[in-house]
Protein backbone atom coordinates (compact mmCIF):
# COMPACT_ATOMS: atom_id res chain seq x y z
CA UNK A 1 0.00 0.00 0.00
CA UNK A 2 1.26 3.42 -1.00
CA UNK A 3 0.70 5.00 2.43
CA UNK A 4 2.98 2.43 4.07
CA UNK A 5 5.52 2.79 1.26
CA UNK A 6 5.48 6.57 1.84
CA UNK A 7 5.91 6.11 5.59
CA UNK A 8 8.76 3.68 5.03
CA UNK A 9 10.40 6.06 2.49
CA UNK A 10 10.12 8.84 5.08
CA UNK A 11 11.64 6.75 7.84
CA UNK A 12 14.56 5.90 5.51
CA UNK A 13 15.50 9.61 5.31
CA UNK A 14 18.31 10.89 7.51
CA UNK A 15 17.79 13.79 9.93
CA UNK A 16 19.05 16.40 7.48
CA UNK A 17 16.70 15.14 4.76
CA UNK A 18 13.75 15.01 7.18
CA UNK A 19 14.50 18.57 8.21
CA UNK A 20 14.41 19.64 4.56
CA UNK A 21 11.10 17.84 3.96
CA UNK A 22 9.47 19.71 6.85
CA UNK A 23 11.28 23.02 6.42
CA UNK A 24 11.26 22.83 2.57
CA UNK A 25 14.37 24.99 2.37
CA UNK A 26 17.82 23.98 1.33
CA UNK A 27 21.16 25.71 0.95
CA UNK A 28 24.07 23.59 -0.21
CA UNK A 29 27.49 24.34 -1.63
CA UNK A 30 28.92 20.96 -2.53
CA UNK A 31 29.59 18.62 -5.44
CA UNK A 32 26.44 18.29 -7.58
CA UNK A 33 26.55 14.49 -7.27
CA UNK A 34 26.34 14.85 -3.50
CA UNK A 35 23.37 17.18 -3.88
CA UNK A 36 21.64 14.68 -6.18
CA UNK A 37 22.36 11.85 -3.72
CA UNK A 38 20.83 14.00 -0.99
CA UNK A 39 17.69 14.71 -3.03
CA UNK A 40 17.14 11.22 -4.48
CA UNK A 41 15.39 9.58 -1.48
CA UNK A 42 13.40 12.79 -0.93
CA UNK A 43 12.14 12.64 -4.50
CA UNK A 44 11.10 9.01 -3.99
CA UNK A 45 9.12 10.01 -0.90
CA UNK A 46 7.53 13.02 -2.61
CA UNK A 47 6.43 10.97 -5.65
CA UNK A 48 4.80 8.43 -3.31
CA UNK A 49 2.88 11.27 -1.65
CA UNK A 50 1.81 12.50 -5.10
CA UNK A 51 0.56 9.01 -5.99
CA UNK A 52 -1.27 8.79 -2.68
CA UNK A 53 -3.26 12.03 -3.10
CA UNK A 54 -5.74 10.98 -5.85
CA UNK A 55 -6.27 7.53 -4.31
CA UNK A 56 -6.98 9.07 -0.95
CA UNK A 57 -9.53 11.45 -2.47
CA UNK A 58 -11.42 8.55 -4.10
CA UNK A 59 -11.28 6.54 -0.88
CA UNK A 60 -12.51 9.53 1.09
CA UNK A 61 -15.58 9.92 -1.15
CA UNK A 62 -16.30 6.16 -0.99
CA UNK A 63 -16.04 6.21 2.82
CA UNK A 64 -18.45 9.17 3.08
CA UNK A 65 -21.02 7.39 0.88
CA UNK A 66 -20.61 4.15 2.87
CA UNK A 67 -20.95 6.03 6.18
CA UNK A 68 -24.20 7.65 5.04
CA UNK A 69 -25.64 4.33 3.84
CA UNK A 70 -24.36 2.51 6.93
CA UNK A 71 -25.75 5.14 9.32
CA UNK A 72 -29.10 5.02 7.56
CA UNK A 73 -29.16 1.20 7.75
CA UNK A 74 -28.16 1.17 11.41
CA UNK A 75 -30.87 3.65 12.38
CA UNK A 76 -33.53 1.51 10.68
CA UNK A 77 -32.56 -2.07 11.45
CA UNK A 78 -30.59 -1.95 14.69
CA UNK A 79 -32.05 -1.29 18.11
CA UNK A 80 -28.99 -2.17 20.16
CA UNK A 81 -27.20 0.99 21.43
CA UNK A 82 -23.85 -0.90 21.57
CA UNK A 83 -23.98 -1.60 17.83
CA UNK A 84 -25.05 1.99 17.13
CA UNK A 85 -22.15 3.37 19.20
CA UNK A 86 -19.78 0.87 17.56
CA UNK A 87 -20.89 2.02 14.10
CA UNK A 88 -20.48 5.71 14.89
CA UNK A 89 -17.19 5.02 16.67
CA UNK A 90 -15.81 3.26 13.58
CA UNK A 91 -16.93 6.16 11.38
CA UNK A 92 -15.19 8.62 13.72
CA UNK A 93 -12.03 6.51 13.72
CA UNK A 94 -11.95 6.45 9.90
CA UNK A 95 -12.55 10.21 9.81
CA UNK A 96 -9.62 10.73 12.18
CA UNK A 97 -7.36 8.47 10.08
CA UNK A 98 -8.22 10.43 6.93
CA UNK A 99 -7.64 13.73 8.67
CA UNK A 100 -4.25 12.51 9.95
CA UNK A 101 -3.24 11.29 6.48
CA UNK A 102 -4.26 14.57 4.82
CA UNK A 103 -2.39 16.53 7.49
CA UNK A 104 0.67 14.31 6.91
CA UNK A 105 0.57 14.95 3.17
CA UNK A 106 0.07 18.69 3.58
CA UNK A 107 2.96 18.99 5.99
CA UNK A 108 5.46 16.91 4.06
CA UNK A 109 4.50 17.50 0.44
CA UNK A 110 7.15 19.41 -1.53
CA UNK A 111 6.69 21.54 -4.62
CA UNK A 112 6.81 19.30 -7.71
CA UNK A 113 9.35 21.64 -9.29
CA UNK A 114 11.92 19.89 -7.08
CA UNK A 115 11.86 16.62 -9.03
CA UNK A 116 10.49 18.02 -12.28
CA UNK A 117 12.81 20.99 -12.66
CA UNK A 118 15.57 21.35 -10.04
CA UNK A 119 16.87 17.77 -10.12
CA UNK A 120 17.18 17.45 -13.93
CA UNK A 121 18.63 20.97 -14.12
CA UNK A 122 21.33 20.18 -11.53
CA UNK A 123 22.07 16.90 -13.31
CA UNK A 124 22.53 18.63 -16.67
CA UNK A 125 24.68 21.46 -15.30
CA UNK A 126 26.90 18.93 -13.53
CA UNK A 127 27.78 17.49 -16.97
CA UNK A 128 29.60 20.75 -17.76
CA UNK A 129 31.44 21.11 -14.48
CA UNK A 130 34.84 19.87 -13.36
CA UNK A 131 34.57 16.79 -11.14
CA UNK A 132 35.85 18.62 -8.05
CA UNK A 133 33.85 21.82 -8.60
CA UNK A 134 31.08 22.58 -6.07
CA UNK A 135 27.66 23.89 -7.07
CA UNK A 136 25.73 26.38 -4.96
CA UNK A 137 22.06 25.49 -4.63
CA UNK A 138 19.52 27.52 -2.67
CA UNK A 139 16.01 26.12 -2.91
CA UNK A 140 12.72 26.91 -1.24
CA UNK A 141 10.12 24.31 -2.17
CA UNK A 142 7.34 25.58 0.06
CA UNK A 143 4.02 26.60 -1.44
CA UNK A 144 3.97 29.93 -3.29
CA UNK A 145 1.04 30.99 -1.08
CA UNK A 146 3.01 30.82 2.16
CA UNK A 147 2.70 33.95 4.34
CA UNK A 148 6.39 34.77 4.02
CA UNK A 149 6.01 35.22 0.23
CA UNK A 150 2.98 37.51 0.49
CA UNK A 151 3.70 40.94 -0.98
CA UNK A 152 0.47 42.84 -1.44
CA UNK A 153 -3.27 42.70 -0.88
CA UNK A 154 -5.70 44.86 -2.85
CA UNK A 155 -9.23 44.86 -1.50
CA UNK A 156 -12.04 46.19 -3.70
CA UNK A 157 -15.04 46.23 -1.40
CA UNK A 158 -18.01 48.38 -2.56
CA UNK A 159 -19.54 48.28 0.94
CA UNK A 160 -21.76 46.27 3.28
CA UNK A 161 -23.94 43.77 1.35
CA UNK A 162 -22.76 45.21 -1.95
CA UNK A 163 -21.20 43.01 -4.61
CA UNK A 164 -18.92 42.07 -6.29
CA UNK A 165 -16.24 42.09 -3.62
CA UNK A 166 -12.82 41.36 -5.06
CA UNK A 167 -9.60 40.70 -3.18
CA UNK A 168 -6.28 40.39 -5.01
CA UNK A 169 -3.33 38.79 -3.23
CA UNK A 170 0.12 38.94 -4.75
CA UNK A 171 2.96 36.61 -3.82
CA UNK A 172 6.59 36.69 -4.87
CA UNK A 173 8.59 33.56 -4.18
CA UNK A 174 12.23 33.15 -5.17
CA UNK A 175 12.45 29.39 -5.02
CA UNK A 176 15.67 28.45 -6.76
CA UNK A 177 19.15 29.92 -7.06
CA UNK A 178 21.91 27.88 -8.65
CA UNK A 179 25.46 29.08 -9.12
CA UNK A 180 28.24 27.12 -10.72
CA UNK A 181 31.51 27.51 -12.51
CA UNK A 182 31.47 25.65 -15.80
CA UNK A 183 34.39 23.70 -17.19
CA UNK A 184 35.20 26.44 -19.71
CA UNK A 185 35.64 28.98 -16.90
CA UNK A 186 32.28 30.73 -17.36
CA UNK A 187 30.33 31.38 -14.16
CA UNK A 188 26.62 30.69 -14.28
CA UNK A 189 23.93 32.14 -12.04
CA UNK A 190 20.30 31.03 -12.42
CA UNK A 191 17.46 32.47 -10.36
CA UNK A 192 13.80 31.54 -10.56
CA UNK A 193 11.03 33.54 -8.94
CA UNK A 194 7.33 32.67 -8.98
CA UNK A 195 4.87 35.55 -9.17
CA UNK A 196 1.47 34.33 -8.05
CA UNK A 197 -1.74 36.37 -8.27
CA UNK A 198 -4.81 35.05 -6.49
CA UNK A 199 -8.16 36.70 -7.15
CA UNK A 200 -11.00 36.04 -4.76
CA UNK A 201 -14.31 37.27 -6.13
CA UNK A 202 -17.57 37.17 -4.18
CA UNK A 203 -20.68 37.93 -6.20
CA UNK A 204 -24.24 36.85 -6.96
CA UNK A 205 -24.44 33.76 -9.15
CA UNK A 206 -27.04 33.19 -11.88
CA UNK A 207 -29.29 31.50 -9.34
CA UNK A 208 -29.03 34.65 -7.19
CA UNK A 209 -26.93 32.98 -4.51
CA UNK A 210 -23.78 34.58 -3.13
CA UNK A 211 -20.75 32.60 -4.27
CA UNK A 212 -17.00 32.98 -3.97
CA UNK A 213 -14.64 32.06 -6.79
CA UNK A 214 -10.86 31.84 -6.77
CA UNK A 215 -8.57 32.32 -9.73
CA UNK A 216 -4.82 31.70 -9.55
CA UNK A 217 -2.25 32.81 -12.11
CA UNK A 218 1.40 31.83 -11.84
CA UNK A 219 4.19 33.43 -13.78
CA UNK A 220 7.69 32.05 -13.39
CA UNK A 221 10.48 34.59 -13.92
CA UNK A 222 13.59 32.74 -15.07
CA UNK A 223 16.79 34.77 -15.02
CA UNK A 224 20.16 33.46 -16.19
CA UNK A 225 23.47 35.33 -15.96
CA UNK A 226 26.80 34.09 -17.21
CA UNK A 227 30.11 35.79 -16.54
CA UNK A 228 32.60 35.25 -19.32
CA UNK A 229 36.26 36.18 -18.77
CA UNK A 230 37.46 38.53 -21.51
CA UNK A 231 40.67 36.53 -21.94
CA UNK A 232 38.67 33.46 -22.84
CA UNK A 233 35.59 34.68 -24.66
CA UNK A 234 34.54 37.38 -27.09
CA UNK A 235 31.06 38.37 -28.10
CA UNK A 236 30.03 36.96 -31.47
CA UNK A 237 30.02 39.52 -34.33
CA UNK A 238 26.24 39.28 -34.74
CA UNK A 239 25.59 39.86 -31.02
CA UNK A 240 23.18 42.72 -30.60
CA UNK A 241 21.37 43.16 -27.28
CA UNK A 242 18.99 45.65 -28.90
CA UNK A 243 17.67 43.03 -31.28
CA UNK A 244 14.04 42.24 -30.44
CA UNK A 245 14.75 38.56 -30.73
CA UNK A 246 17.15 38.87 -27.80
CA UNK A 247 14.35 39.29 -25.28
CA UNK A 248 15.66 41.07 -22.21
CA UNK A 249 19.26 40.29 -23.05
CA UNK A 250 21.59 42.56 -21.11
CA UNK A 251 25.32 43.07 -21.29
CA UNK A 252 27.41 44.41 -18.45
CA UNK A 253 31.11 44.84 -19.05
CA UNK A 254 34.16 45.37 -16.90
CA UNK A 255 37.89 45.18 -17.59
CA UNK A 256 38.14 41.48 -16.86
CA UNK A 257 34.74 40.05 -17.64
CA UNK A 258 31.50 40.49 -19.50
CA UNK A 259 28.24 39.48 -17.88
CA UNK A 260 25.35 38.46 -20.09
CA UNK A 261 21.92 38.24 -18.52
CA UNK A 262 18.68 37.08 -20.01
CA UNK A 263 15.30 37.03 -18.29
CA UNK A 264 12.09 35.42 -19.42
CA UNK A 265 8.63 35.36 -17.85
CA UNK A 266 6.82 32.09 -18.37
CA UNK A 267 3.08 31.99 -17.78
CA UNK A 268 2.25 28.53 -16.46
CA UNK A 269 -0.77 26.76 -17.88
CA UNK A 270 -1.47 24.92 -14.66
CA UNK A 271 -1.90 26.86 -11.45
CA UNK A 272 0.74 24.74 -9.70
CA UNK A 273 3.39 26.66 -11.67
CA UNK A 274 5.27 23.59 -12.84
CA UNK A 275 8.31 24.33 -15.00
CA UNK A 276 10.25 22.17 -17.42
CA UNK A 277 14.07 22.20 -17.65
CA UNK A 278 13.94 23.72 -21.17
CA UNK A 279 12.77 26.96 -19.53
CA UNK A 280 16.26 27.73 -18.30
CA UNK A 281 18.35 25.56 -20.60
CA UNK A 282 17.27 27.46 -23.72
CA UNK A 283 18.28 30.70 -21.99
CA UNK A 284 21.70 29.31 -21.09
CA UNK A 285 22.03 28.10 -24.68
CA UNK A 286 21.18 31.59 -25.89
CA UNK A 287 23.91 33.15 -23.76
CA UNK A 288 26.45 30.50 -24.76
CA UNK A 289 25.68 31.16 -28.41
CA UNK A 290 26.37 34.88 -27.88
CA UNK A 291 30.07 34.27 -27.26
CA UNK A 292 32.86 32.42 -28.93
CA UNK A 293 36.22 31.39 -27.51
CA UNK A 294 38.77 34.18 -27.76
CA UNK A 295 41.36 31.92 -29.39
CA UNK A 296 39.67 30.31 -32.31
CA UNK A 297 41.34 27.04 -33.21
CA UNK A 298 40.97 24.35 -35.76
CA UNK A 299 37.65 23.40 -37.28
CA UNK A 300 36.71 19.79 -37.61
CA UNK A 301 35.44 18.37 -40.83
CA UNK B 1 45.19 1.14 -25.26
CA UNK B 2 42.24 2.71 -27.14
CA UNK B 3 40.46 5.67 -25.55
CA UNK B 4 36.77 6.11 -24.77
CA UNK B 5 35.09 7.84 -27.71
CA UNK B 6 32.01 9.07 -25.86
CA UNK B 7 31.46 12.83 -25.85
CA UNK B 8 30.74 14.20 -22.40
CA UNK B 9 29.15 17.51 -21.45
CA UNK B 10 25.93 19.23 -22.38
CA UNK B 11 26.61 22.83 -23.44
CA UNK B 12 30.34 22.18 -23.75
CA UNK B 13 31.19 18.92 -25.47
CA UNK B 14 34.52 17.26 -24.85
CA UNK B 15 36.22 13.90 -25.30
CA UNK B 16 36.16 11.43 -22.42
CA UNK B 17 39.47 9.77 -23.36
CA UNK B 18 39.51 7.26 -20.49
CA UNK B 19 41.48 4.18 -21.54
CA UNK B 20 39.30 1.17 -22.33
CA UNK B 21 39.25 -2.28 -23.91
CA UNK B 22 35.49 -2.42 -24.43
CA UNK B 23 33.29 -1.33 -27.28
CA UNK B 24 29.58 -0.63 -27.71
CA UNK B 25 27.67 -3.61 -29.13
CA UNK B 26 25.53 -1.29 -31.28
CA UNK B 27 27.74 1.55 -32.59
CA UNK B 28 31.15 -0.14 -32.02
CA UNK B 29 32.58 2.98 -30.36
CA UNK B 30 35.23 2.39 -27.69
CA UNK B 31 33.53 2.91 -24.33
CA UNK B 32 34.96 3.17 -20.82
CA UNK B 33 33.24 1.64 -17.78
CA UNK B 34 31.90 5.05 -16.75
CA UNK B 35 29.98 5.49 -19.99
CA UNK B 36 28.88 1.91 -20.47
CA UNK B 37 25.52 0.42 -19.53
CA UNK B 38 23.73 -2.82 -20.27
CA UNK B 39 21.17 -2.70 -23.08
CA UNK B 40 17.68 -2.49 -21.46
CA UNK B 41 16.45 -5.53 -23.44
CA UNK B 42 19.44 -7.69 -24.29
CA UNK B 43 21.85 -6.69 -21.53
CA UNK B 44 24.66 -6.35 -24.06
CA UNK B 45 27.25 -3.62 -23.27
CA UNK B 46 26.25 -0.31 -24.86
CA UNK B 47 27.40 3.30 -24.74
CA UNK B 48 25.14 5.83 -23.02
CA UNK B 49 24.16 7.37 -26.37
CA UNK B 50 22.79 4.04 -27.65
CA UNK B 51 20.95 3.24 -24.40
CA UNK B 52 19.40 6.72 -24.46
CA UNK B 53 18.44 6.27 -28.12
CA UNK B 54 16.64 3.02 -27.26
CA UNK B 55 14.44 4.68 -24.65
CA UNK B 56 13.48 7.80 -26.52
CA UNK B 57 10.02 6.81 -27.78
CA UNK B 58 7.22 8.83 -26.21
CA UNK B 59 5.54 5.90 -24.45
CA UNK B 60 8.79 4.76 -22.92
CA UNK B 61 9.61 8.31 -21.83
CA UNK B 62 6.26 8.70 -20.10
CA UNK B 63 6.62 5.35 -18.41
CA UNK B 64 10.09 6.17 -17.15
CA UNK B 65 9.12 9.64 -15.95
CA UNK B 66 7.06 7.98 -13.24
CA UNK B 67 10.15 6.31 -11.83
CA UNK B 68 11.63 8.23 -8.93
CA UNK B 69 15.21 8.06 -10.24
CA UNK B 70 14.39 9.01 -13.84
CA UNK B 71 16.09 12.42 -13.83
CA UNK B 72 19.11 11.36 -11.80
CA UNK B 73 21.07 9.19 -14.17
CA UNK B 74 23.41 10.04 -17.05
CA UNK B 75 21.21 8.05 -19.48
CA UNK B 76 18.49 10.69 -19.24
CA UNK B 77 21.08 13.46 -19.77
CA UNK B 78 22.48 11.80 -22.91
CA UNK B 79 19.03 11.29 -24.40
CA UNK B 80 17.91 14.78 -23.50
CA UNK B 81 21.12 16.30 -24.92
CA UNK B 82 20.45 14.94 -28.40
CA UNK B 83 16.83 16.10 -28.25
CA UNK B 84 17.86 19.55 -27.05
CA UNK B 85 20.35 19.99 -29.91
CA UNK B 86 17.69 18.96 -32.42
CA UNK B 87 14.82 21.04 -31.00
CA UNK B 88 16.71 24.24 -30.20
CA UNK B 89 19.16 26.32 -32.23
CA UNK B 90 21.93 25.53 -29.84
CA UNK B 91 25.31 24.54 -31.24
CA UNK B 92 27.52 23.13 -28.49
CA UNK B 93 31.10 24.26 -28.02
CA UNK B 94 33.55 21.45 -28.63
CA UNK B 95 37.06 21.47 -27.21
CA UNK B 96 38.20 17.98 -28.23
CA UNK B 97 40.02 16.68 -31.25
CA UNK B 98 38.27 13.49 -32.35
CA UNK B 99 36.10 12.82 -35.37
CA UNK B 100 32.58 14.00 -34.57
CA UNK B 101 30.92 12.39 -37.57
CA UNK B 102 30.68 9.03 -35.74
CA UNK B 103 28.42 10.79 -33.22
CA UNK B 104 26.18 12.05 -35.98
CA UNK B 105 27.43 15.66 -35.81
CA UNK B 106 28.49 17.64 -38.82
CA UNK B 107 30.47 20.85 -39.02
CA UNK B 108 27.42 23.08 -38.74
CA UNK B 109 26.17 21.37 -35.56
CA UNK B 110 29.05 22.38 -33.34
CA UNK B 111 31.43 25.24 -32.63
CA UNK B 112 34.88 23.76 -32.20
CA UNK B 113 37.91 25.48 -30.72
CA UNK B 114 41.34 24.78 -29.40
CA UNK B 115 41.89 24.84 -25.64
CA UNK B 116 45.69 25.09 -25.75
CA UNK B 117 47.28 27.49 -23.23
CA UNK B 118 44.01 28.16 -21.50
CA UNK B 119 45.48 26.95 -18.23
CA UNK B 120 47.08 30.35 -17.67
CA UNK B 121 43.77 32.17 -17.70
CA UNK B 122 41.77 32.71 -14.57
CA UNK B 123 38.04 32.07 -14.83
CA UNK B 124 35.53 34.87 -14.57
CA UNK B 125 35.17 36.04 -11.00
CA UNK B 126 31.44 36.01 -10.77
CA UNK B 127 28.70 36.92 -8.37
CA UNK B 128 30.70 39.37 -6.32
CA UNK B 129 28.14 42.13 -6.49
CA UNK B 130 24.89 40.51 -5.53
CA UNK B 131 23.45 38.52 -2.70
CA UNK B 132 21.54 35.27 -2.96
CA UNK B 133 18.76 36.59 -0.85
CA UNK B 134 18.20 39.93 -2.54
CA UNK B 135 14.65 39.13 -3.51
Amino acid sequence: MILFDALSAYSALNNEQKHFVVNKKIQLNQLPNKTLDFLKPITKFDLLLNALKPKLKVLFIVMIVLSIIGGFGLSIYVDSPEVMFGGFGSALLFAFLFWATFAFIKRYDLDDNLWHFAVPFINILSQDMAEDEPMFVMGDFSTHEAKEHHKEEINQDPGFMKYPKVVYNKYMHKWLVIRAQLINGACLDTQITANLNVRKKTDYSRSNKIKTKYKRKVKQIVSVSIDFARKRFTLTPDFNPNNRKNDNLKLKESDKKQRLTVTRAIRCEKDNGMLIPEASLTLIGKLMMSVSPARKGKQHA
Amino acid sequence: MPKCEVKTGFFILRDCENPTNHSCSICNKNVCARHMRGHPETGAPCCLDCVAEFGKTAEKEKEKEKADDYYYGPVWCFGYRRRFYNDSDYQPMYSGSSDLSIDGFDESDIRSFDTADEGDDSPAEAFDDQSVFDS
